[in-house]
This record gives C-alpha cells, structure tokens and sequence, in this order.
C-alpha cells in the first residue's frame, strides 16, 4: 500500500499592496497535490513562479490565504507546532545564512536536540549527533566546534540535512538546496537525498530551477508558472512528452551539456 | 519506530530548565570571546567602582559633609596640602572626599540610566518588531513620538515641577527619555535579522517566539546594545551634572554627584583664587566620559569585520 | 593560422590587505586567436573574475597585478615590476599612467567588459540615456552636448557601431546608440526609461550594449547570464551570438561556472582551480573526454537535462574542498582531492602536456608525462 503523506488541497497566497488604489497578486493560486511515503516530488518553475510560497506555507513559516494542508490525515492546523515539526522538515536555499553566525555549528544541532531528545545524557547526545552527521557523510572531529564561516557551502548545507534527519521527519522539504553550492558539492546533496529516499523511506519535496537536477532525482514533477501549475506527471512523461506549451519553451531554453541549440 | 522516537513518546512535554542555563553559559562565552577589548575596559570600571566604594568606607573618607577641624579651629578656605589633597572649602568640608563620593554616584546614576534606557531601547527595538503586528506599530509610534519629543526643556520642566526631587526620579526621568534613538537603530536591524534563514530554521526547532529573540536576534546585535549602553552611560552622567548643576537634582545630603559638588560650589565658580574647588569635579567629570569615548571608538573594531581578528 | 587578439604570459594577480595576500591568479597563460568564443569555467573562487579584471587593465583596488604580461592587440598593458624595491614607487607611478591610458584607448575600443552581476551597474536614478551620455565622457573625455559653437576644432570624430560619428553632438550619438541597441533586439525606448522598469535580461542587454559600442575586437562577459531565468538565459545567448554573426564583436571570452551554457556557445574551453589553469582544451573534448582529473570530476558532478530520455548515469561529486589561496600548496593544488594522484604531484607543479600531440589541448597534469 503506498501510504500518502501530505496532501495539499487548493492552497493559495494572495498578497494586497497598496492602500488606496488596491492590487492583487497571487504568490500561489489554487495549488493541490500530494506526496506519498518515499516519492520525491520536484516543484519546478522559473524564479516567481510560487515555488518558494508553497514550501513556506507548508513548513508553516507563511500563512495561505486559503486551501488546506492535511499531513497523515489531519489538517495542519489541529497539529501543535512541536508534533508538525517532528513530521516535516526544511532545507534553505543559502546554507550560510541558516546560521547564526554569533554561535557554533553544532548550535542548530544541539536546538534541534534539545527539542526532540532533551532528557537524554550529553554522552548519548553526542552519540546520536555523530551517527546522524555520519549518514550525510561527514566526521564529527571535521564540522562540529566550528564557526560557519569555516566550512564550505555544501558541509553547511548537509550538516543543515543532519539537523533535520534529528527529528526523523516523514517529509523534508528542500528548497533549491544546491544553488548557492559549488558545482562539484551538488552531486553529493542530491545522492543523499536519493539515499534517504531509498533507505529511511522519507518523501522529499524538492524545489529547483534546475531541470536537469529536477529529472536526475525525482519521481514526479509539477511545473509552476506565476504561482499556478501548469503540468504535472511522472518525470520522464513531464520532461520527454510536454503537452503544456509553457514547458515546452520552458525545457527548449535549457542549457544541455547533450544538444547543441544550432 | 526507532529508538529515539520511542522515549519520545513515552515521555511527553516536561524539559528545557536546563537548556536554558546552558544557553545563557553559551551566550556569555560568546560574548567574552567577541568583545574582548570591551571586556577588559568593562572589567576596568568595575575595579574602580569597588575601589571607590571601599575608599568611601574609611572612616576619614566617610562622610562629605564633615567639617574638618586644624588644632582647635575650623580649616575652611584651604588650598591643596598633604592633609587635604584638593583642598577645603568655607564649610571646612574637604573637596577629594567630597570627588570621591561624587564619583562614586555618578558612575551609578550612570549605571542606572544606561540599564533603564538600554532595556527600553531593546524592548521597543527588538521584540516590538519581532512580535509583529500590533506591537510592532505601537512601537515604532511610542518611539517616534519621543523621538520628536524636546527632551531637555521638558527633563527641566519636569525637574521642577517636583518639590522634592530625590535621586531614582531624576535617574528614571534622564533614563526614559535618552532612547528613542537607540530602539530605532536597533529596531532598523532587527527588520534585517528577521528576514534571515537562520530564525526559519529556529522556528522549525519549534523555539518560541521570545525565546528566538533573546537567543538568536539579541546575540546579533550585541554588539549595537552595548555601545547603546556605554553611550547612554556617558549621556546619563553628563545630564545629571548639568540639572544638578542648575541646582534641579537631588538636593538631599545622602547622594551627592559630581554635578552636586559644581552647585554646591557656585559661589566660588570662576574665581581664580579658589581653582582647586570648582576645577576639580570638571576634570573627573571630563576623565569619566573620556575612559566612554575610548570604549564606544573599540567598538569600531568590533563592527568592521576586516579589522576583527579571525578565529 | 588566425590572427592572434590577445596573449596572456604567466600572469599573476594577488588579493592584498589586512587578510593577508591572496594568490588569486597565480601564473596562467593562454592565446586567443580571432574568432574564439572562449570559456573560462571553474568553481566559484578559482580565480575566473580576478583572471578577467587582470585582462582589462584595471583591476578593482584589492586585487594587484604582480607580475606577467598581457598583450592585447600587440598593445603591452602591464609594465614589468621590477625586482629592485627602491624603484617600486616609480614603477608604480608609470603603471598608474599606463592603466590610465588602458583605460581611456583599450577598454571599450578594444577590449569590451561586461562585469559580473552588470544588470545592477546601471545608475537607479538616471535614465538609460543619460546613463549611456555619462560613459561617453568617461571614455571620450567631452561630454555630447546639443549644439555646440561652430568652432572646427571643437568637434571630435569617433567610430560608433562601425560608422563615423561626430562624438559632440548628442542627438547623433543617441541616434547611433539606439541602432546599435535594435541590433540587439531593444527597441529603441528603452533609452527614456529608468533601470527599474526593465527586465533583469533587458538591463544585461543594455549593459552588453554599451560594452560593444564601439565594435570592439573581444568582449569579455562575466557571469552574464547567471542571475536569470532559463528562458531570458537563451535569449541571452542567442544576442552573444547574433553579435557575432552580425560582425559587432568577433571574438568573446565568456567567463561562467555553467557548463551546459558553455557548451551552448563556445568553441574553446579553459578549466581553472585554485587559481592555476589546469586545461585547455576545445568545448566538445571538455565536455566528451576530459583529460584533468579535476575536470573530469567537474564534468561528472553535473546534473544537466536530458532531452532524449531519463538514462542518467550516477553523478559524482569530488570530496574535500580547494586548497586555501592565502598560502597555496607547492605541489599540484587538486592532490589532496585527486582519486589519481602520485607522489611527484605533491613536490612540484607540473608543465603543460599536449598528449594529442598538436597545441590545441594542453593540460597540466603528471599522468600525461611521456
């Protein structure tokens, strides 16, 4: 039985601007899916295009205007802040500045701990820090005890993945995680969540601009243009077979290391 | 289910006291290691003040107002010798001791205002816009309407509107109206804080509210709150001599400041031949906001990343 | 055998302050011949924008030229320093007037440069054309007026779009620019109107435009392309490469850490890391077979779009992270990351190889050692 996860029912962000002459502009319109248990779901679009509206209001750090989102068959609302977080977690898309730069690393760490697990002894704390730094493949004796500004981009970001993997979440929700890491770090953030998807059977929602990255890791797409969806379906129907005349121009720009635009 | 998640549940919400300590050790060690040059100047005060407070308590030193006798007569008008470094004045009153106990007050007017309008400054400053909403617009309007607000003829009317004007008024007075600035500079950096990922990801730990303002938003503007404090240090000392120098202090005999030992003087002011009564008080009052400007300028330091040490 | 445009020997540029001195560019050496389109690609602080303001002639106030040589057009833009400390001041003093003079008859004229994150240099409280008036004084040195006294040595003569223009009067030089933008595909509008009104592709293709008034012989483009959408992206390129089919500029360097864009529209690729240039190669052989470890690891970490179907083999990724610059290795700079190195990598930085035998791909790497 596939086990759905989250589902997100017409979810929709309106902003008003200006007090007198008053306009409307939508951040998300009418946006519904779901994710099931262990799929990774890639919500692609072009730079206002919502993608970052819909994670915010997922990870509860926006309010919708409207709509629903129903987490394991309860609305999000009737979840206390500290249940729903133990459920879906985030990555940003700049690594240094999910830190705070007045504190160590292992400050997000030992947060998100004391949250989860704060009766637990400081040696057994340890303990489950290492193992958990050791399964995005980092060594405790290399990251921990040091300032952000010491480590590179994609440490950052993976030990920021570390911090959420604490809360052993069902959902992570990761926004462009790879745009602001060097070239040659990406492939590491996009194998560990492939792993985590394949091992501990997390649901990924991941966020891009990238389409090239959005088809080496997903299970599905959705394309979104100016807050609404235009196309959504399995990854190779989406990005092969485009019947949406917005993806079609979308994927003909794309830059490809396999075609040559003539 | 894994391990973890299995204490979980078996233990439900009952923690963090201890976190809490923890945070504030943590938050200290920061602060002694960022701020080093501050620290040192800091530490330094309060040497003094204990010096001072001990010195005060030598029975010689004790008491102000004691009218020092030579022999059988009183030694009024003095100029400065071994037995009386600065001096007496025609109440045979000895001016060093006099300077001492002035300083010594001074330095804890100035304590005090600095605490009541750096607070003020945060409270307005850094959890009105972090709270959002209402507060954040009743904020910013109590902070414009003082800032706008002509502080010193109004710290005068009110001064003597009072009869009996005792120390803690005029402090609250001077101190609740020396911070519109501050909370605006502080509020101004605090909007930018607010955006950052780094207050999501303490939200998505499930930290509330306030407790992500004092851990995570205040550290970042540390460095802003001190030099706030030191600056409004300066400014308490400065206006509490110049209202009690216009005689619009507190005028009781248990608390006299630098400003009180210039009024208590008055008559003597300008007069060449008693320099040593109403030069002095000056000089220290001068020293003291010296010692401020050399810890508000290390701050410079501090703000420009290029010229902070790396670590 | 093509004419050769630029010849860049050994030059070295360090990031100098309190920080300490950084080796930004430490020693890298390269032709372009007319008609290139070549790419510098490499990870972000590997040294490619230092490496394009050092081309210029007048690199930004931290970064200092420290020794090598660039010949732009057979025009020298760099003295020598020299060894004897007491002459530094004086050496000083003449390379000032020489970049002075690199500025006002290189840039523009012969080389264009068109910085990195350009779309916001566009002056936010003055209109495009006013904009465009500012820089003509800058590189011309009067300022196009509307009417000038009819005093003949008043008027100056230059050569704007590839036609003669008299450089004074403002409603000719305007008429000048605004055909050269409809080149480009702007209408001629844009010129009335504040940088906030247009487009983040728009502002590039303005900013492109300026830096090609005057047709110069080779363009250098940083980073043009990578604060935007993927669409505004294509027709980006597709400007840099209209410029060349309609004779604007006829060889660019275009400086990016995108390779799929490279791959777009370059002919020739060069691979940096750590400041050191570790290969030279043609577009397709840097793209199909690699020869630096460091590039094959660069080519093999990229998630690029398939159009053709979803056979995506495993990407990798190179762990570890660059050597610091502040005090750069001895040996070669990718060893500690390099899954083939050897024990002669570590003592000495190696010399170029041409293992295909002929100029046109060098790398610098032991393994080729014959």
């Amino acid at each position: 039985m596939v086990e759905e996860i989250i589902r997100i029912e017409n979810l929709t962000k309106r902003y008003i601007s200006g007090i007198i002459k008053q306009k409307e502009t939508y951040g998300a319109l009418d946006v519904s899916f779901d994710i099931k248990r262990g799929e990774i779901l890639s919500l692609v679009g072009e730079s206002g295009s919502g993608k970052s509206t819909v994670a915010n209001m997922i990870l509860r750090l926006l309010k919708p205007t409207m709509g629903n989102i129903i987490l394991l068959g309860k609305n999000i609302k009737e979840y206390k802040i500290k249940k729903y977080y133990e459920n879906v977690q985030g990555i940003f898309q700049d690594p240094y500045s999910s830190y705070n730069f007045f504190y160590k690393v292992d400050h997000v760490l030992n947060q998100a701990i004391s949250h989860s697990l704060s009766w637990v002894d400081i040696a057994e704390k340890e303990r489950i820090i290492s193992n958990t730094l050791e399964i995005v493949g980092l060594r405790g004796t290399e990251t921990l005890g040091r300032f952000p500004h010491q480590l590179s981009g994609g440490q950052l970001q993976r030990i920021l993945l570390a911090r959420c993997l604490l809360f052993k979440p069902r959902l992570l929700i990761a926004d462009e995680p790879t745009s602001m890491v060097d070239a040659c770090a990406r492939a590491e953030i996009l194998n560990l969540l492939k792993k985590l998807k394949d091992k501990s059977g997390i649901s990924v929602l991941f966020i891009t601009h990238d389409i090239g990255q959005a088809q080496y890791i997903s299970d599905r797409v959705i394309v979104m243009k100016k807050g609404e969806i235009v196309e959504r379906g399995p990854t190779n129907d989406v990005f092969l077979n485009p019947k949406n005349d917005y993806t079609q121009n979308l994927l003909a720009s794309v830059p490809s290391i396999y075609r040559k635009w003539a | 289910m894994t391990f973890e998640k299995k204490i979980l549940l078996e233990k439900p919400e009952e923690q963090e006291r201890s976190s809490v300590s923890i945070m504030l050790r943590k938050v200290f060690q920061a602060i002694k290691l960022r701020y080093k040059t501050q620290f040192t100047l800091i530490m330094g005060l309060v040497v003094l003040v204990i010096i001072l407070e001990i010195l005060t308590k030598i029975p010689r030193l004790s008491d102000p107002f004691y009218s020092y006798k030579i022999g059988a007569s009183y030694a009024s008008n003095l100029p400065p010798s071994w037995d009386f470094w600065l001096g007496t004045d025609t109440g045979s009153h000895d001016i060093f001791v006099m300077i001492l106990h002035g300083t010594r007050n001074s330095i804890y007017f100035g304590i005090g205002c600095a605490l009541l309008s750096t607070t003020l400054a945060i409270l307005l400053g850094v959890f009105g816009p972090f709270v959002g909403g209402k507060a954040d617009t009743l904020s910013s309007f109590i902070t414009n309407i003082f800032m706008v607000f002509p502080q010193l003829p109004f710290i005068f009317f009110i001064a003597s509107l009072m009869k009996t004007r005792s120390w803690v008024t005029v402090m609250i007075i001077i101190g609740s109206f020396s911070w519109p600035w501050a909370a605006r500079s502080i509020r101004s950096q605090v909007l930018t804080l607010r955006e950052r990922n780094f207050i999501k990801v303490s939200k998505m730990s499930a930290l509330g509210n306030m407790r992500i303002a004092f851990s995570e938003v205040v550290p970042n503007v540390l460095t802003y709150i001190l030099l706030v404090f030191c600056i409004s240090f300066g400014i308490g000392i400065i206006t509490e001599a110049g209202i009690s120098m216009l005689g619009l202090g507190d005028q009781g005999q248990n608390f006299i400041t630098l400003g009180f030992v210039m009024w208590y003087h008055e008559p003597y002011n300008m007069s060449p031949h008693y320099y040593n009564i109403w030069i002095s008080p000056g000089i220290v009052l001068v020293l003291i906001y010296l010692v401020f400007f050399v810890i508000q300028s290390s701050f410079i330091n501090t703000f420009n990343p290029r010229t902070r040490e790396n670590k | 055998m093509a004419e050769l445009v630029l010849k860049v020997e050994d030059i070295k540029g360090y990031y100098k302050g309190s920080f300490g001195t950084v080796h930004a560019v430490d020693g890298v050496t390269f032709d372009i011949y007319k008609g290139d389109i070549l790419a510098i690609a490499g990870e972000s602080g590997c040294g490619k924008s230092s490496l394009a303001e050092l081309l210029t002639g007048s690199p930004m106030p931290m970064l200092h030229y420290e020794s090598g040589q660039v010949t732009v057009n057979e025009i020298p833009i760099y003295i020598p320093k020299p060894e004897d400390k007491s002459k530094l001041g004086k050496w000083r003093k003449e390379q000032e007037k020489l970049s002075n003079q690199t500025r006002k008859d290189v840039l523009c004229k012969i080389i264009g440069y068109v910085p990195q994150s350009s779309q916001d240099s566009l002056n936010p409280v003055k209109k495009i054309r006013k904009f465009i008036l500012d820089v003509m004084k800058q590189r011309v040195g009067t300022k196009p007026k509307k009417q000038i006294k009819r005093s003949k040595e008043d008027i100056k003569y230059d050569t704007l779009d590839g036609q003669k223009v008299r450089i004074n009067f403002k409603e000719e030089v305007l008429t000048r620019v605004r055909e050269h933008l409809e080149k480009l595909g702007l209408s001629g509008d844009v010129l009335g109107r504040y940088p906030h009104e247009l487009s983040g592709g728009m502002k590039q293709r303005i900013v492109i435009g300026i830096s090609t008034l005057w047709n110069p012989l080779i363009l250098i483009a940083d980073e043009p392309t990578s604060a935007l959408d993927v669409t505004t992206q294509k027709i980006l390129i597709e400007t840099f490469m209209h410029l060349r089919e309609m004779g604007i500029v006829e060889t660019i360097v275009y400086i990016s850490h995108d390779i799929p864009t490279l791959a777009q529209i370059c002919n020739k690729c060069i691979v940096m890391y750590a400041g050191k240039l570790v290969e030279f190669n043609s577009m397709d052989n840097i793209i199909h077979s690699p020869l630096h470890p460091y590039s094959q690891g660069l080519i093999h970490s990229i998630a690029s779009f398939n159009p053709d179907g979803s056979a995506e083999t495993d990407l990798n990724s190179i762990p570890g992270r660059p050597p610091n610059l502040r005090d750069p290795p001895e040996g070669c700079r990718f060893y500690d990351r390099c899954n083939q190195r050897m024990d002669i990598c570590k003592e000495e930085y190696p010399p170029f190889f041409s293992p295909n035998g002929n100029d046109s791909s060098r790398v610098a790497c032991w393994l080729y050692k014959k």
